[in-house]
């Protein structure tokens, strides 16, 4: 225990928290600590940043990439106001947050490479080169592995969160798009945006176990909170189409014109979905396949995440280069935020306090 | 105006590319263009939202078929040059003064290209602003090298071209008829 209390105070003292660092002094002072010790040294570590940094991390963040400027905007959940404006690579579209590494990843299709944001004081902490065009990324739950979707080579990589070299990669469909993993960490789902199907596949041996087929062109994919529905968002055909991963039943749903990405609401009962070329998002009642409702937001509404919280739906709007909000609950307009030219966000970007964890 | 002419003629002559529904590269385009008008806000919307008369405002249009195909409405724009653009019109908002549409098929050098024009009144009474957006994509639509003739820079000037030379003219249109 005492060397635990001793990393944590170089940590406080110097404000380094880049778990690579960590691992790595641990390695040095503590050689002779197993995997196990590191496992519950990291657990002491991530204790001991929620309570030293409550002030700065007790509300929730939205990382919107904006495609247009090189950017990022960090909006406060809380407030409604973006707080940080960061310089991340070239086009960024897709992004995925880590609350317990305190990460934001960026991916720059142009400049081809993934930027790596702290996202305890919203600077930009590294860069990892992709050779290839990275769109989608999401991050396991245990925040151990990075995927991005090569659109270019038609490949998956997986990428050690911890020393951020590709570890593995894997060919897929045509065009792969949107990825989430499942809660459990054991399966990874990818929208093959020009082979119309979800690959399916086990992280552990990294290999296709089934491709579902779905509409045409799907492109956003969405999990609900415990994996049980996953929807893919099928561009072309203006569908939805929602799997049950337990009895592998599929529906398909109609919804606006041109539909991009999807986000089920936290007691998965509803998926909101933003259709770019209706300006608006439908939110669909899973148990009746039907419409609840149709929100109008600003022009060309592209990613979509959900702040459990404050039961709050945060949406990007490429076109008018802001955020509409809207509250889950009366399904209404809550306000729009400025962020910046061509608004993305392509991928879950709501960061949660890490106090509960 | 010769310029944007000259593209059009340029992307019929060397390229009968479909604009088909099929794969593009991950970043679309925007142009985003806005002109003041010295005429009512009333006046200027007319003549944006008279779907089958494009030809009334915009210098590169020579002719405008409208054809109903049941709920759908689309034209055939014939231009200067002899080509021609298929157009579906999306949506027409009386309230907000806002048309969209969508092209269907052309032989310019961009693809999946929809947009809207929108007018506002301006700053000054008597006045309109009109903003005209498109959302696109270039031609080519896999990995590097792309060809000439069908990259970003291509498709973005086609757009600008076709905007400016329009809005100039339905600023004219608008500004000179009574």
């Amino acid at each position: 225990m005492m060397q635990f209390f001793h990393i944590s105070s170089i940590i406080e003292s110097n404000h380094l928290l880049d778990t690579e660092l960590i691992l790595n002094l641990m390695k040095t002072k503590i050689n002779n600590f197993t995997k196990i010790g590191i496992f519950i040294a990291m657990s002491s570590f991530s204790l001991s940043i929620s309570s030293c940094s409550a002030d700065t991390n007790t509300h929730h963040r939205a990382y919107i990439t904006n495609q247009g400027e090189h950017t990022v905007s960090v909006i406060d959940t809380g407030t409604n106001k973006v707080i940080h404006t960061i310089n991340v690579g070239k086009a960024p579209v897709g992004i995925a947050v880590a609350s317990r590494l305190n990460r934001a990843y960026v991916s720059n299709v142009e400049s081809q490479d993934i930027s790596v944001i702290d996202t305890q004081n919203n600077t930009l902490v590294n860069r990892i080169k992709v050779n290839g065009a990275p769109v989608g990324l999401a991050i396991s739950p245990d925040e151990k592995t990075l995927y991005a979707a090569d659109w270019f080579n038609n490949r998956v990589i997986a990428i050690s969160t911890n020393s951020t070299h590709t570890v593995r990669e894997l060919s897929i469909g045509d065009a792969p798009a949107g990825l989430v993993v499942s809660p459990n960490n054991r399966t990874l789902y990818i929208t093959n945006r020009d082979s119309n199907d979800i690959a399916v596949i086990d992280t552990e041996t990294f290999t296709i176990k089934q491709r579902i087929k779905v509409g045409k062109h799907p492109f956003g994919i969405a999990l609900s909170k415990t994996g049980k529905l996953l929807a893919s968002v099928n561009v072309q055909d203006d569908t939805i189409s929602i799997i049950n991963t337990e009895s592998n039943v599929i529906e398909n749903m109609k919804v606006g014109y041109h539909p991009y990405c999807a986000a089920f609401s936290a007691d998965e009962k509803t998926l909101y979905v933003t259709n770019t070329q209706d300006d608006s998002v439908t939110v669909l009642d899973i148990a009746n396949k039907n419409t609840l409702t149709t929100i109008n937001v600003g022009s060309t509404p592209e990613g979509i995440s959900i702040d459990d919280t404050n039961h709050q739906a945060y949406i990007a709007n490429w076109g008018s280069n802001n955020v509409s909000v809207i509250d889950t609950k009366t399904n209404q307009l809550l306000t729009t935020i400025k962020t910046g030219e061509k608004s993305r966000a392509f991928g879950q970007f709501i960061l949660s306090p890490t106090i509960g964890n | 105006m010769k310029k944007i002419l000259a593209l059009i003629a340029l992307s019929l002559t060397t390229s009968l590319v479909s604009v088909s529904a099929s794969a593009h590269g991950p970043t679309p385009i925007k142009v985003d263009k806005s002109i003041t008008i010295k005429a009512e806000p009333a006046k200027v919307w007319a003549l944006v939202k008279d779907f089958g008369n494009m030809q009334k405002w915009h210098p590169a249009v020579t002719n405008t078929k409208l054809e109903k195909k049941g709920e759908d409405t689309f034209r055939t724009l014939t231009l200067k040059d002899g080509g021609t653009i298929l157009e579906k019109l999306r949506s027409v908002d009386e309230a907000d003064m806002k048309i969209r549409y969508e092209i269907v098929s052309s032989g310019l050098p961009f693809t999946d290209y929809n947009a809207f024009i929108v007018v506002k009144k301006g700053a000054n009474a008597g006045e309109s602003t009109v903003q005209w957006v498109g959302r696109f994509y270039r031609l080519y639509k896999l990995n590097p090298p792309i060809p000439a003739g069908q990259d970003d820079e291509t498709a973005t000037n086609t757009v600008n071209g076709i905007y400016d030379a329009g809005l100039a003219g339905l600023k004219k249109a608008a500004e000179s008829s009574k």
